[in-house]
């Protein structure tokens, strides 16, 4: 049994259901993942509680659930740190050892990566710049230091909610801004509330298929694989379609009469940069991001920025948009 | 075993076991059963402090609790008098505005008939409505007002659905204003057919009336205007109405004593609060251990198997709640039953908040119908009469909400107006 | 000696709801405050503000038992020959005792599984939600207090506090 925030129907879902269905028929039945979908099991935190008190076995987390059990891997999610996809791909690619270690010892096997996507701002009104982004009442996923840090070098006072209540929430008003992606924003329904949408997009969200150690080790060593081949299969599928839906997914919005708000000119790269360096200190003196993996994560972008001489594009041109 | 176990606990909670404690009691057994560790269940009971939404109930109840410590049910009825006294049927209708404002805030919790109840049962007999009349009257109107805002039921239905409270609070208005409007009928119909004498109008009663009433009345207007204006969200505009209330009863009308009766006007608040959430709490956990075994899916397999319209599906609902509204607690039922019929009904294409209406109305009838709804045992209790007396007052009062039943089950729009059709289908394609 | 002890354990009870209603709305009143005014507010008010409503749930609870307010569906409860009525009454008592035990064997468990679980950022929380445990102890307490005493003493120990 393993659980998810993604809704029926959604991107993740199906691929979700095609990857079940492929571990129960390669396994002759033996193994079978029954998914409970729509946040059902409750936000990220309750479902790593049901995992440890075993009425769960597994589940979709997004960084944030991720961040509850081995903090370490947002290095790949810091604001603004990366400024390509190529750039996250080469120092996850150069990190995954390590980050399947750290889940190893944090009791979880992971069986799928995956990505959420780039998540940017949407809210129910205009706002063309960081001060008016100020007076906004933004979301904060309850307990989620890494966008608090953000939040609070850019001044921005949040309301936390868990995510089930942000839909309601952005009906009574409760919050008028939120972040994440696009993709999300439609299987959520919450676009429906917000029309504005910025242009700049902070980060490419991560993602895990996770299974509970103890149940892992429970399994032949034949079906283990089966499940590890599968789910990288799954995950790579997840993060090829996720990019691409993303993409659709912003195209459908501004057909529907979304607008795109706050581009990169509107913002005071500087002042960007330092909110960052703000925040990520922050980060590293809480022990939330480790200093050693950050100066590992950072080397290996100037290594690939060294090795990529053509691809040297600032911020503003070298995220999709 | 499961089942003995099941029944047995149920005959426990019937023969007089709090009912959250049943509740808990049939979690366990199901935790038990599925080899589930019981911390699971705190699991669940612990999101109660992550619901922003919660955050209305206690403050609302404040609001209410001291609106009625506060002297409000007699002031209201002095002010409705004064200005709807002259009508064909006037205190009739005054009884049954007073009880809906007053349920309003206080939810159905037996208060409305305790308070009001005392006070507007001699004040009928002196006009001469007849003995049956007034008694079905308040007691049908103890429940009456549940679909107006701030009732906390409606807060409930939404915290348990998860449809916007907002919504429902709008949703709520047209089906609540026309039960008004039809027993204010028959209260003019009585007041006619018995010779109930008529009072002059005075206009300078009523401006003074107005006056006197203006900082009860105008609160009502003020939630409703300040929410839908966008100025404040549900929970801070129940912590404005409960600070307002009590600055207006402790200072304005200086009717609460800030020292002596505060304290008391709180512990109230908290038991009603506590008795309440208390089965919110467990309520969440089975609920956990209910989809955990497949029970909602076996559910709605079954009807699927057995309803094949929305039509036939609403009247069996509606079946279904009048007995359950007549055997439970409003707040337990909604938060027992909603989860469970919620998934059902949006696969028969029910809006969520429409559904919330239908389910209001049918507690609301549940709540007096015989033999075991609530109302008449308190009523029972407070007007001194047998219950069979009660019985008969109260049947052409149940016919008139019946048809009323069925006009909100089979009109959505009287519920969904405000909604705008693209915002409907939106809602239908989520499904 | 006794009395004493009993009474001070309901003087704390019922302070314990009164300022968790009335902290609840201080802190509602000042984040509409810091929000609307100032564009400013607490990330910690708001937690601290949902976790409130936990206290006031639990406290309200225990005044519940208290005052014999919880909610019961007691369709049955005339069936139950007068005579028995006393006895009735206690097994009634002695089963919910026996629910509010074992939820506070949960509650404990997972209370002590969050504390090994719960990021440092969070620790504040973690004490705040100790009032799951310790307020299903209390009820249990509650419910084998009126097990043990004659339910026409009830009266008393409500009137005494
Ligand atoms: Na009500
Ligand atoms: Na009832």
């Amino acid at each position: 049994k393993m659980a998810t925030l993604a809704p029926p129907g959604s991107t993740w879902m199906n691929i979700i259901d095609d990857w079940s269905n492929e571990v129960s028929e390669q396994t002759n039945g033996a193994v079978k993942i029954k998914m409970y979908p729509n946040g059902v099991a409750g936000d990220e935190p309750d479902v790593l509680r049901k995992i440890r008190y075993g009425q769960l076995q597994g589940g979709l987390f997004s960084g944030y659930g991720i961040g509850r059990f081995y903090s370490p891997a947002r290095v790949l999610e810091i604001p603004f740190m990366y400024e390509s996809l190529g750039e996250v791909d080469y120092v996850r690619d150069a990190l995954m050892p390590e980050i399947e270690q750290g889940y190893r010892d944090n009791g979880f096997e992971l069986i799928g990566w995956m990505e959420v996507g780039f998540v940017r701002f949407f809210s129910k009104n205009r706002f063309t710049s960081l001060d008016e982004l100020r007076q906004q009442r933004v979301w904060l996923w309850q307990g989620d230091p890494l966008a608090s840090a953000f939040f609070s070098s850019t001044g921005i006072s949040p309301i936390p909610l868990s995510i089930i209540d942000v839909y309601t929430s952005l009906s009574t008003g409760l919050i008028d801004t939120v972040y994440t992606t696009p993709l999300a924003s439609l299987a959520l329904q919450w676009f429906n509330k917000t029309r504005y949408i910025s242009k700049i997009q902070m980060v490419n969200a991560i993602g895990s298929i996770v299974v509970d150690r103890r149940v892992f080790a429970k399994l032949t060593p034949e079906h283990q694989a089966i499940l590890r081949a599968t789910g990288a299969v799954a995950g790579q599928r997840l993060v090829d379609e996720t990019r691409r839906d993303n993409e659709t997914s912003m195209t459908v919005l501004l057909e529907k009469g979304h607008e795109l708000v706050l581009d990169w000119d509107d913002i005071d790269l500087d002042e960007l940069e330092e909110l960052r360096a703000t925040a990520v200190a922050e980060l590293v003196e809480s022990g939330y991001i480790p200093e050693d993996i950050l100066r590992r994560a950072l080397n290996l972008i100037e290594e690939y920025r060294e090795n990529q001489p053509d691809d040297d594009a600032s911020v503003s041109t070298a995220l999709p948009h | 075993m499961l089942t003995a176990a099941i029944v047995g606990l149920i005959i426990l909670g019937l023969l007089g076991a709090p009912l959250f404690t049943v509740i808990a009691g049939i979690a366990l057994v199901l935790a038990y059963t599925a080899q589930l560790d019981i911390a699971v269940l705190i699991v669940e009971l612990y999101r109660v402090a992550s619901s922003p939404n919660l955050l209305a109930i206690p403050l609302f109840a404040l609001a209410g609790v001291s609106l009625a410590q506060g002297g409000a049910p007699k002031r209201l009825i002095a002010i409705f008098q004064d200005l709807l006294g002259w009508m064909p049927g006037g205190l009739g209708i005054v009884s049954l505005l007073a009880c809906a404002f007053f349920t309003a805030f206080s939810g159905a919790s037996g208060i409305t008939i305790l308070a009001l109840g005392g006070l507007l049962y001699p004040m009928l007999r002196r006009q001469h409505y007849n003995s049956n009349f007034s008694l079905g009257l308040l007691t049908t109107s103890g429940s009456l007002g549940l679909l107006f805002p701030p009732s906390l039921a409606i807060l409930l239905y939404g915290v348990v659905s998860g449809v916007s409270i907002e919504d429902l609070f709008l949703a709520g208005l047209l089906p609540g204003a026309v039960l008004i409007a039809m027993l204010g009928g028959y209260s003019i119909y009585t007041a006619r057919h018995d010779h109930v004498p008529r009072y002059p109008f005075s206009a300078s009663k009523a401006f003074a009336a107005l006056r006197a009433g203006a900082w009860d009345l105008s609160l009502p207007p003020a939630i409703l205007g300040s929410i839908y204006s966008g100025l404040v969200t549900v929970s801070e505009a129940a912590a404005c109405t409960a600070a307002y209330v009590i600055f207006v009863e402790c200072v304005i009308y200086r009717s609460l004593n800030v020292r002596k009766q505060l304290t008391s006007v709180c512990m109230e608040t908290s038991v009603l609060v506590g008795s309440i959430l208390i089965i919110v709490a467990v309520a969440m956990a089975l609920n956990n251990l209910l989809i955990d075994a497949d029970v909602p899916m076996t559910l709605l397999a079954i009807m699927q198997e057995h309803v094949d319209s929305k039509t036939s599906f609403l009247l069996l609902l509606n079946v279904f709640l009048l007995i359950a509204g007549c055997m439970m607690d409003i707040f337990s039922a909604i938060i027992v039953l909603v989860p469970l019929i919620l998934p059902i009904a949006t696969r028969y294409g029910v809006d969520p908040v429409h559904l919330g209406i239908i389910f209001l109305a049918n507690l609301e009838i549940g709540y007096s119908t015989p033999p075991v709804g609530m109302n008449l045992f308190i009523a029972s209790q407070r007007f001194r009469k047998p219950i069979f007396v009660l019985f008969r007052a109260a049947l052409p009062f149940l016919a008139i909400m019946l048809l009323w039943l069925m006009f909100v089950t089979y009109v959505d729009q009287a519920s969904l107006w405000w909604q705008s059709p693209s915002v409907v289908n939106q809602s239908l394609d989520r499904l | 000696m006794m009395t004493r002890v009993y009474q001070l354990l309901c003087r704390i009870e019922s302070a314990i709801a009164i300022g968790s209603l009335l902290a609840l709305l201080l802190i509602a009143l000042g984040q509409i405050i810091a929000r609307n005014l100032f564009d400013s507010g607490l990330i910690e008010a708001d937690v601290l503000a949902r976790h409130l409503v936990l206290y006031i749930v639990f406290f309200g609870s225990i005044l519940a038992i208290r005052r014999n307010a919880h909610i019961r569906i007691d369709l049955l409860a005339h069936w139950i020959p007068p005579h028995n009525q006393v006895r009735a009454t206690r097994l009634l008592n002695l089963f919910a005792t026996g629910i509010c035990a074992v939820l506070t064997y949960a509650a404990i468990k997972f209370w002590l599984t969050e504390r090994i679980y719960t990021p440092d950022h969070e620790m504040w929380v973690l004490f705040v939600s100790l009032v799951i445990p310790i307020g299903f102890c209390l009820m249990t307490l509650r419910y084998a207090i009126q097990v043990w005493r004659p339910v026409e003493k009830q009266a008393e120990d409500t009137h005494a506090c």
